[in-house]
């Protein structure tokens, strides 16, 4: 499907311009195909991005590369299912995209 | 939805933030983009009056009233959607946003334009979003 999202990357811009995420672990909710994740993944030290569509999950992991794989942990749920597991740290910044 | 916000609070170390972004709820222009110029063809509507949108707002508004959180700063920017055609457009409506539509009005605008200035014409859906940062207020309990 030849579509593009926000191809000039402003939506990342933006949140750039909010928060210096160098060195940050930012909990994304709503993550989608990873339209904002990859790019933040470049700058952030971990991403958490949960989803509770698993084929968005699916298609975000696909599009993740390789040398990011590390940074990113995603997950398919909703907000509602998830908690922190025991002895996890916690997160400088959480990012609602487009899913409140 | 507010729920949402105040639980993932629970979630920041010290001195953390969330930020929220969401479109406005104002209905998003359809144009057609070409080397030309941005051609204006209608607005993308929605059977559901963007309720999200409005329901996001709520939220926001509501964690702040609760005393949750403090909004200590918002931006309104644009961002687009690019599509190579009507078609992929409407497949990734129907995927993505399925409360959405284009009046038959808008849809012939579309096509029109597209047929005028030829194969480098983009679909092109031009959203206005906001983010707001929101940070915990904090509490001696």
């Amino acid at each position: 499907m030849p579509i593009f999202a926000d191809p000039e990357g402003v939506s990342a811009r933006e949140i750039l311009n909010f928060v210096d995420l160098k060195g940050k672990r930012l909990l994304e909710i709503g993550c989608g195909r990873g339209r904002l994740t990859i790019p933040l993944a470049e700058t952030a030290s971990h991403i958490t991005a949960i989803d509770p569509s698993l084929e968005d999950i699916r298609a975000a992991m696909e599009r993740t590369p390789e040398r990011l794989a590390r940074t990113i942990e995603y997950k398919a749920m909703p907000i509602e299912e998830f908690d922190l597991s025991p002895g996890s740290q916690k997160f400088d910044l959480i990012l609602f995209t487009w899913s409140l | 939805m507010v729920h949402a916000l105040e639980k993932s609070g629970s979630f920041l170390r010290p001195g953390g933030c969330i930020l929220v972004i969401h479109d406005l709820v104002d209905p998003p222009r359809i144009e057609v983009h070409a080397p030309e110029g941005e051609f204006y063809a209608g607005q993308l509507l929605s059977n559901t009056g963007f309720e999200n949108q409005r329901m996001a707002d709520q939220a926001v508004d509501q964690a702040v009233q609760k005393g949750v959180f403090l909004s200590t700063q918002v931006q309104i920017f644009e961002n687009y959607m690019r599509a190579d055609s009507l078609a992929s457009m409407d497949a990734w409506l129907a995927e993505d946003w399925e409360s959405a539509y284009l009046t038959e009005g808008t849809r012939m605008e579309v096509e029109q334009l597209v047929d005028r200035l030829g194969a480098e014409a983009e679909v092109v859906l031009h959203l206005i979003s906001r983010i707001t940062r929101l940070d915990p207020i904090k509490t001696n309990n």
